[in-house]
């Protein structure tokens, strides 16, 4: 049987973080990845003349080097790697379009915190104060969580709290009520709602202080793109790693965790190899992992109930498309595309529920940030929707192709519709993903790529006083998409780092 | 300070802030204790009817006018599941596996019944061993992929198929699978290459690829046969959209007929084994004996793809043909299907 020192199960972009941290200080990690690439959703796939990106539209957290900061940045630092890929930056924040109603929304937003408060200022006059509360607010909210995480004892934490005052009053708000409490026109607060889908909570629950959190790094450091695609940055994640001395398995998806006096201690791969380790790192659900992967002798009431607590969040649903026009020739000007019948966001999270009135969009066009994405006279396009319910699960394997084509096509139209163009006629290659192609690929249950919902009793803040580890089991982890983050890859790359180094700091103290 | 407060809305904030946690375990208490449930894997209509191997075996053979082996196989497990038409399947004989082409409609598999066809030409060994199987003997099945994806919101109601001998019999089932009601058009295409003849009518003779291009331009363009087919309707790609799926066994156009060694890394341990020069990697691999995860053998998949740690190897496709193939020949991944071996060479997967 070999040994390792840490053993991490899928290699999804959290666990290949946790990975290479482990390995850059000299531990020798095992990553165990059931399909034949690295990565899991941190990937790209080709159809024809195009090379898609499955699940990246922009890799946010992750500054420029004259301001290096954001968790992605401070990852990607960590490893040594934020100058071996070659990125291309997102030109704009996005564009906002509502499609219903009397007075719908066409808002493009850039970033630059100045360029988009001149922006808001341009679309609702008047709110300029406002908005520049929202930032001054923003600074406050991440000193306070900083603050806060250096904290050891309730003292501390109590007199963090008291010097932040303005962070405790918001600290318990949905953005529905802080941006009200900053005194935002409802016509402002819906261009910076703008963002909501990329969380796929409502905003009369989604946690202000992280929506605000996130939303202030987004604007001020902006976002890049791998211009080999996301394949690329996992591949070299997996280098890294080997060239430490550890090793990434492919093709070697682990059936069971095995324990061994009270804590994790092993692994098994489908072909019987049988591998232990000090610590078992796990980028996979917790109801995988305690539905099926340990012996249910191990597992304690308390993690039984926190996992059937806790509800999933959106499952995936994306349409990548090939054109054989140019983004130009097409009239698609812009790189990040919102689409929402209204702004209404607790109606449209409610539609979301089911395929017949799930009409929210974010779609994105490669070219528009990186003119070379594909063949000159082409352009391509990757519509993405998430549902909030498991309606998916109740198609039939009959009628399951007619149901996904029947969806992308509406997805198509919406999108003609509200932006204008006409798209349908330069297809070349399309390809369908609906949630049961991410539950098959990444193994998540129902097709749920965002991990669990931020609800406001799971929202990040509550995450980060209650639960500094997510089992009680000893020497098993979680990271990435299902770890103590929220959602996305800046998210799920920091949580492997926030994994490793805990693993490393208990080392130390021995 | 942005807001204003005083004594008592910092009372009541520091309660909402502590509510957090409080609710937070509220939850936790509150929830059931059963052990999470897992929903089973999730198997769609295309995973689910292809298991990871099947056994046949070999009920029979016919030979084409135009030098095609058909070889007929039954499952003892009763009907077979059906495929996309077209798709390659990977066929065991011991220790050396062949891609072949599965050549009988989706009706034929509901009968039980897998067809092969294997030309002289194009796969020689394949077709040996073929000829040689008496009634009764069993092979190995590794479930088919790769395929033509036909989907009306691109494809629309007319489709054009354009093959050659080592295509003919893929396309067929392609078409055959599209129900008899005339609702979509489909129109046979072949390319006048030297030794190719074709008694069914269905079939358009066209003279050079540009031939193609005005029913192209009205309809998707589906091809179907070997990479000189392939690669002679270049200059058609150009201007239409084409998918291509190329078919026939890989050979190397300069041959060196060296033999190196490849020592290959696994979890099990190191093996060390030959490998020709004029094969791909996979096919030596394979006859050692070594298991490589394998699925459409054709550079697409990427199942059987592994790092080059030494050694040099000879790309079948160009690393610059797209950012995938960019990033895997920046970091030394290679396909064992489309690589030659330039010389001794250290692998792992």
């Amino acid at each position: 049987m070999q040994h390792y020192d840490a053993v991490v199960v899928g290699a999804g972009i959290g666990g290949l973080c946790a990975a290479g941290i482990l390995a850059k200080r000299g531990k020798k990690v095992a990553v165990l990845e059931k399909n034949h690439t690295p990565g899991g959703v941190a990937n790209s796939f080709r159809r024809g003349r195009f090379e898609f990106e499955i699940s990246l539209h922009e890799l946010c957290g992750f500054g420029p080097d004259d301001r290096p900061f954001g968790s992605a940045r401070r990852v990607l630092d960590a490893l040594g790697l934020s100058h071996r890929i070659d990125w291309v930056r997102v030109p704009e924040a996005y564009r906002l379009l509502t499609f219903e109603g009397e007075n719908p929304i066409d808002a493009r937003l850039p970033f630059g915190i100045e360029a988009f408060t001149d922006a808001m200022e341009r679309y609702v006059p008047g709110c300029r104060g406002a908005v520049s509360d929202a930032f001054l607010l923003a600074a406050e909210i991440r000193a306070a969580l900083a603050a806060l995480g250096a904290a050891r004892t309730t003292e501390e934490k109590a007199a963090v709290l008291s010097a932040h005052s303005d962070f405790l009053h918001i600290a318990g708000m949905s953005v529905e009520e802080g941006l009200a409490a900053l005194g935002l026109p409802p016509r402002a607060a819906d261009l910076m709602k703008g963002y909501w889908a990329y969380l796929f909570t409502d905003c009369t629950e989604l946690s202000f202080l992280h929506y605000l959190n996130m939303f202030n790094s987004y604007i001020e450091l902006g976002s890049v793109i791998p211009r080999n695609r996301s394949l690329a940055l996992s591949l070299e994640i997996a280098d890294l790693i080997r060239e430490n001395g550890s090793d990434v398995f492919l093709n070697a998806e682990v059936m069971r965790i095995g324990t061994e006096n009270g804590r994790a201690a092993s692994v098994t791969i489908a072909d019987g190899t049988v591998i232990s380790a000090d610590d078992v790192i796990c980028d996979i659900s917790p109801a995988v992992v305690f539905g099926s992967l340990l012996p249910p002798e191990v597992i304690s009431s308390a993690d039984r109930r926190k996992t059937n607590a806790r509800e999933l969040s959106g499952r995936g649903f994306c349409v990548y498309l090939g054109l054989n026009r140019s983004a130009e020739a097409l009239g698609l000007t812009d790189y990040s595309y919102f689409i929402y019948p209204d702004m209404d966001t607790a109606a449209q999270y409610r539609a979301a529920a089911a395929p017949e009135t799930n009409f929210i969009q974010n779609t994105v066009c490669q070219n528009a940030a990186d003119p070379g994405a594909s063949p000159s006279g082409t352009c391509m396009l990757t519509m993405t929707t998430l549902f909030s319910s498991d309606c998916w699960g109740n198609v039939s394997d009959a009628d399951y192709q007619k149901e996904k084509e029947a969806f992308a096509a509406q997805m198509i139209v919406t999108f003609e519709r509200a932006v204008g163009v006409s798209i349908r006629p330069y297809i070349e290659e399309i390809e369908i993903a609906a949630p049961q192609t991410f539950a098959r690929f990444i193994g998540s249950p129902e097709g749920a790529i965002y991990g669990y919902r931020a609800a406001e009793w799971d929202s990040i803040l509550a995450r980060k006083m209650m639960d500094a580890h997510f089992s009680q089991l000893d020497r098993l982890h979680f990271c990435g998409g299902f770890g103590m983050n929220l959602n996305g890859y800046s998210s799920a790359m920091g949580s492997g780092m926030d994994t490793a180094n805990r693993i490393l700091n208990r080392e130390a103290k021995k | 300070m942005i807001f204003s407060l005083n004594k008592q809305t910092l009372q009541k904030d520091l309660q909402s802030f502590l509510s957090l946690t409080a609710d937070r375990q509220a939850r936790f208490d509150a929830a059931p204790e059963m052990f999470p449930s897992v929903p089973p894997r999730v198997n769609l209509q295309q995973r689910r009817l292809h298991p990871e191997r099947m056994t046949l075996r070999f009920c029979g053979s016919i030979t084409s006018p135009n030098g095609l082996l058909f070889c007929d196989f039954r499952s003892d497990d009763g009907p077979l599941p059906p495929f996309c038409p077209g798709q390659q399947a990977r066929v065991f004989c011991g220790a050396v596996s062949h891609p072949l082409l599965l050549a009988s409609a989706p009706e034929e598999a509901a009968e039980g019944v897998y067809r092969f066809g294997v030309s002289a030409e194009k796969q020689q060994d394949a077709y040996a061993f073929f000829e040689r199987l008496s009634v009764g003997s069993s092979v190995e099945m590794r479930a088919p992929a790769g395929s033509f994806r036909y989907l009306s919101l691109r494809d629309g109601n007319s489709i054009v198929l354009v093959v050659d001998s080592a295509g003919l019999s893929a396309a067929c089932s392609f078409a055959a699978a599209f129900p008899p009601d005339g609702q979509i058009n489909i129109a046979f295409y072949t390319i006048n290459c030297v030794r190719e003849s074709f008694f069914d009518e269905r079939f358009h003779q066209v003279d050079s690829p540009e031939a193609l291009g005005r029913p192209a331009q009205d309809a998707p363009l589906f091809v179907c046969g070997s990479s000189s087919l392939c690669n002679y309707l270049q200059p058609v790609s150009a201007f239409v959209s084409a998918r291509f799926l190329p078919i026939g066994a890989l050979v190397r156009s300069e041959p060196l007929h060296r033999i190196f060694t490849c020592a290959v890394q696994t979890v099990k341990g190191t093996y060390v084994v030959p490998c020709g020069s004029d094969l791909p990697l996979l096919s030596s691999l394979e006859e050692a004996g070594i298991r490589v995860p394998v699925s459409c053998a054709d550079g697409e998949c990427g199942c059987c793809r592994m790092r080059l740690l030494s050694g040099s190897v000879t790309f079948y496709d160009s690393p610059d043909r797209d950012p995938r193939r960019r990033a895997d020949a920046e970091r030394s991944v290679i396909h064992a299907c489309r690589v030659f071996p330039d010389s001794d060479l250290t692998v792992s997967f």
